[in-house]
């Protein structure tokens, strides 16, 4: 007994000086972070094929059906295995907006009136295996067709302006007489007016071509069971681990597929991900560089020509669900934008990210320069709060997804809330599943984190999948429920006006809308960080996709 | 660890329990005709004034008087923090974050430095002490309760009961009681009295077993059967005869039961089913402070460390009074 009395204590005291070492060592805290704004790789080098590269996220898509999944990783896996008459550019920048021809031979011919558009499909385009059958134009339709049916859709209202579309997706009509299929290899469109950001819509994932006879054994099983004819298929989907890629045998232009094997890592959290970068054991850390390891590894010089980061076109905002009292109060909404502290929350991120009081931020057109909607007023917003009915405050549930740095921010949030006298417990969720928790109409959710990220350079990729009516279909991105006629009615407008500034400046006009009635709490953008081994060759941000993985190779 | 009952100092010997079996039986009759109060207690008093015995033996043990003292010190710093605390544990500081918004090191204002959102970590520490020694101790507290109460009436009554008792003992010894605990938090949703209750509610099993063992010894002896004829009902015989019996094991298993409730609400606090933020809690800040335990570990270092001393000096406490009730007994 004393033997193992005296072990004891020896044990005691190791583990005692091993943890005073460690806090030594470490410099308990702040080291002089000099890291500025992170190198952006050269994107040079002759890309090679074969290997395998390794990504690392923290969650898994909560099924990859093309016409169902709106989240950043669902798309990021879908441009591998899926693809349609069009795609963006592999470019940085404005050039990566630019729409270039994927399945269709050419950019299609648009009539004079801008109504009509005619695609010729390559012929040889194969689906992978087991399917093995060559993609033709009648696929097209009948992919849009069954997205505009598919329960929880994503946002089939970017393509109810075909003609006949809303009439079939209200259940009123059998056909969409606006898709003809011509011939096996020519479809042509007809919309029922002329539509700036049609060609863009058919870019993303919403699009993209799925074969009837998988969808005729596995039904919405799909979404586990993805395939298509993109130059990547799966091998397999360990739950909650891992997605192994393989190259697709069938696809169109084998000298433009990299890698041979992607594997997708769902477990490791963003600070694990810049270790394991760091360990070689993957080469992609797609969460953002937390910011726990931002001002260290920028100041490696080791690693700080290893993250990529461009300035994000995205907003990050709190949605009010007013559907629940007393968020259907408009000076309950004014108070908490008002309350909420917008540069804090920017430093928490340790710089990477910028303030921002309105819906767009800079790079999207119609931002308006120096907005002053709703500065950071804790007195204002008591004020307003009393004037609401609530002298008091009131208390409610902010959720939020416990991605790093999101639960760190929610309570920077809750503690602003606290201050104006509402007490907010916190609620966390999974990335993935919270972000189907969110979709209209949010059952349950009063208030929450909410973000947005580009799908194509246009303010009508704000408006209708965030603020307009059909986006309260079951599945749609306006969690807030909000709807304003007004809106609605400036949104037909400009949806119908050929690109100008005129148009442009209408969507300034429906963000003076959203922000007068508070719709939501706009904070902040962030600045994409991606940190990438050196096994990644040809690494860059691409301002929709942000990692374009068909993009890079294995050096 | 298993649950060897510490050995019962008040009945040393077949002959002295004979002798004072025979002793409490005159004694009873003699009180129940004067019309007054006895229990066994007295005789033992005054038999040889054990427990300044079991204090002498436990003042020896270095490592125990040392476990008293951290012990004494944590009590100190939970029921004073309010007053002693540098800070409150809720205010984000914007001093408290560097230009970056890192952490900062310890400071003068700070003086082990702040958190992830500028809060100051002492302060969390000191009310972060009040969370864990409240549900520790409540809830080993209701674990006892819930322990003895089955443990005696399956000991004592036997039969049907007995099994009945011992088999649901079973049944919730074969759940892990941890998951079962994060089940329950999850679907009650968290909140102080919430966890006391759970914790308590997964936790009385081994306490069962444990006085269930020690009645069915000690209603065997000679003082009870004496009891049993001079009349006393059932009731009487559990409280007055058999219970102080119990004292030693109830004693030394509280120490160290609250050594496992106090780990128990930081492993549930660490995956967000403890207390709810902003008021700290030990495995809540770890927690938080995970991700930054490249570039700041000491938000994970100065919690942890509570909680390993703590229930270090439980643990030693509680070895210290299982040596001091029996100083005869081998240890493995």
């Amino acid at each position: 007994m004393r033997g193992r009395r005296t072990a004891t204590l020896v044990l005691v005291m190791l583990i005692a000086a091993a943890a005073v070492a460690a806090l030594a060592a470490a410099g308990c805290g702040a080291s002089g972070g000099g890291g500025g704004s992170a190198a952006s790789p050269s994107a040079g080098g002759t890309p090679k094929q074969g290997g395998t590269l390794t990504v690392g996220y923290q969650g898994e898509p909560d099924g990859i059906d093309p016409a169902v999944n709106y989240t950043n990783l669902g798309w990021c896996i879908e441009e591998m295995l899926y693809n349609g008459l069009v795609k963006f550019a592999g470019a940085t920048g404005e050039a990566g907006a630019k729409i270039v021809p994927d399945i269709a031979e050419a950019m299609p011919e648009l009539s004079a009136d801008g109504k009509t558009y005619t695609f010729k499909l390559r012929q040889g385009v194969k689906f992978a295996p087991p399917v093995d059958r060559e993609v033709t134009a009648d696929d097209f339709k009948w992919t849009w067709m069954r997205m505009m049916k598919t329960p929880d859709a994503g946002m089939p209202s970017f393509y109810t302006g075909i003609v006949g579309a809303q009439a079939y997706y209200d259940g009123k009509g059998k056909d969409v007489s606006g898709l003809k299929v011509i011939d096996k290899y020519t479809l042509e469109i007809d919309l029922e007016n002329p539509d700036g950001a049609f060609l863009d819509k058919l870019a993303i994932p919403f699009a993209w071509v799925i074969p009837k006879e998988w969808f005729a054994k596995w039904g919405n099983q799909i979404n586990r069971h993805p395939l298509g004819a993109g130059q990547y298929m799966m091998e397999s989907w360990t739950a909650a681990t891992k997605m192994v890629l393989v190259k697709n045998p069938n696809y169109f232009d084998p000298g433009k597929v990299y890698a041979d094997k992607w594997v997708f890592d769902f477990t490791p959290t963003p600070t694990r991900q810049v270790l394991l970068v760091q360990n070689g054991q993957i080469d992609i850390a797609m969460n953002n560089v937390p910011p726990a390891e931002y001002v260290n590894v920028t100041s490696d010089p080791n690693w700080k020509d290893n993250v990529a980061s461009q300035s994000g076109i995205n907003v990050h905002y709190t949605t009010f669900n007013v559907k629940y009292k007393p968020f259907d109060n408009l000076k309950v909404r004014q108070a908490i934008c008002y309350a909420i502290n917008r540069d804090k929350l920017v430093k928490l991120q340790s710089g990477e990210a910028t303030a921002l009081n309105q819906i767009y931020p800079v790079g999207m057109p119609g931002h308006e320069e120096n907005a002053d909607y709703y500065p950071y007023d804790p007195e204002k917003a008591k004020q307003l709060l009393a004037e609401a009915g609530y002298p008091n405050g009131f208390e409610t549930t902010y959720w939020a997804h416990n991605t790093d740095p999101v639960p760190k921010l929610a309570q920077s949030i809750i503690n602003d809330l606290k201050a104006i006298g509402i007490t907010a417990h916190l609620q966390l969720m999974e990335e993935n599943t919270y972000w189907t928790k969110i979709s209209a109409p949010a059952e349950g959710v009063s208030i929450c984190y909410n973000d947005w990220y580009e799908d194509y350079p246009d303010p009508s990729d704000w408006i209708e999948p965030l603020f307009s009516k059909a986006a309260t279909a079951k599945g749609g991105s306006n969690s807030g429920n909000w709807v304003s006629p007004k809106v609605e009615a400036l949104s037909a407008q400009a949806a119908a006006m050929p690109a100008s500034q005129e148009r442009i400046d209408l969507y300034t006009q429906m963000q003076q809308v959203i922000m007068e009635d508070a719709a939501v709490d706009p904070m902040f953008n962030t600045n994409d960080t991606i940190m990438f081994g050196d096994n990644v060759g040809g690494m860059y941000l691409h301002p929709v996709w942000i990692t374009y993985f068909t993009e890079y190779w294995k050096k | 660890m298993a649950f060897v009952p510490p050995h019962d100092p008040f009945a040393a010997g077949e002959v002295a329990a004979r002798e004072r079996a025979v002793d409490i039986v005159v004694d009873e009759s003699m009180a129940s005709q004067a019309g007054v109060m006895w229990s066994p207690d007295a005789a033992i008093i005054a038999h040889k004034g054990t427990w300044h015995e079991v204090w002498e033996r436990f003042r020896k043990d270095k490592f125990a008087v040392m476990g008293l003292v951290v012990i004494g010190i944590l009590v100190f710093v939970a029921v004073t923090a309010p007053w002693i605390a540098p800070h409150d544990p809720t205010t984000q500081y914007d001093e408290g974050l560097t230009m970056k918004g890192m952490p900062v090191g310890s400071s003068s204002k700070f003086l082990l430095g702040t958190d992830t959102l500028g809060r100051d970590l002492l302060s969390r520490l000191m009310y972060g002490a009040r969370v864990s020694l409240v549900i520790g101790v409540m809830a080993n507290g209701l674990a006892l309760i819930l322990g003895v109460i089955f443990g005696l009436t399956a000991g004592f009554f036997r039969g049907s009961t007995e099994t009945a008792i011992m088999r649901a003992t079973d049944v919730m010894m074969a759940f892990p009681i941890y998951l079962l605990a994060v089940a329950l938090v999850a679907v009650l949703k968290p909140s102080l009295w919430i966890l006391i209750f759970v914790i308590g509610f997964v936790y009385w099993t081994p306490m069962t077993r444990v006085i269930h063992g020690e009645v069915l010894s000690i209603r065997e002896k000679e003082f009870v059967a004496a009891a049993r004829l001079t009349g006393c009902s059932n009731m009487r015989i559990l409280y007055r005869h058999i219970l102080p019996h119990l004292v030693a094991p109830i004693i030394v298993y509280t120490s160290l039961g609250i050594a496992t409730t106090v780990l128990f609400e930081a492993t549930l606090s660490y995956i967000g089913l403890g207390v709810q933020p902003p008021t700290p809690s030990w495995g809540q800040m770890i927690s938080d402070g995970q991700n930054y335990y490249r570039s700041a570990p000491h938000l994970v270092i100065y919690p942890g460390l509570c909680i390993m001393l703590t229930v270090l000096a439980f643990n030693m406490v509680g070895d210290g009074l299982r040596d001091a009730f029996d100083p005869q007994q081998r240890r493995r």
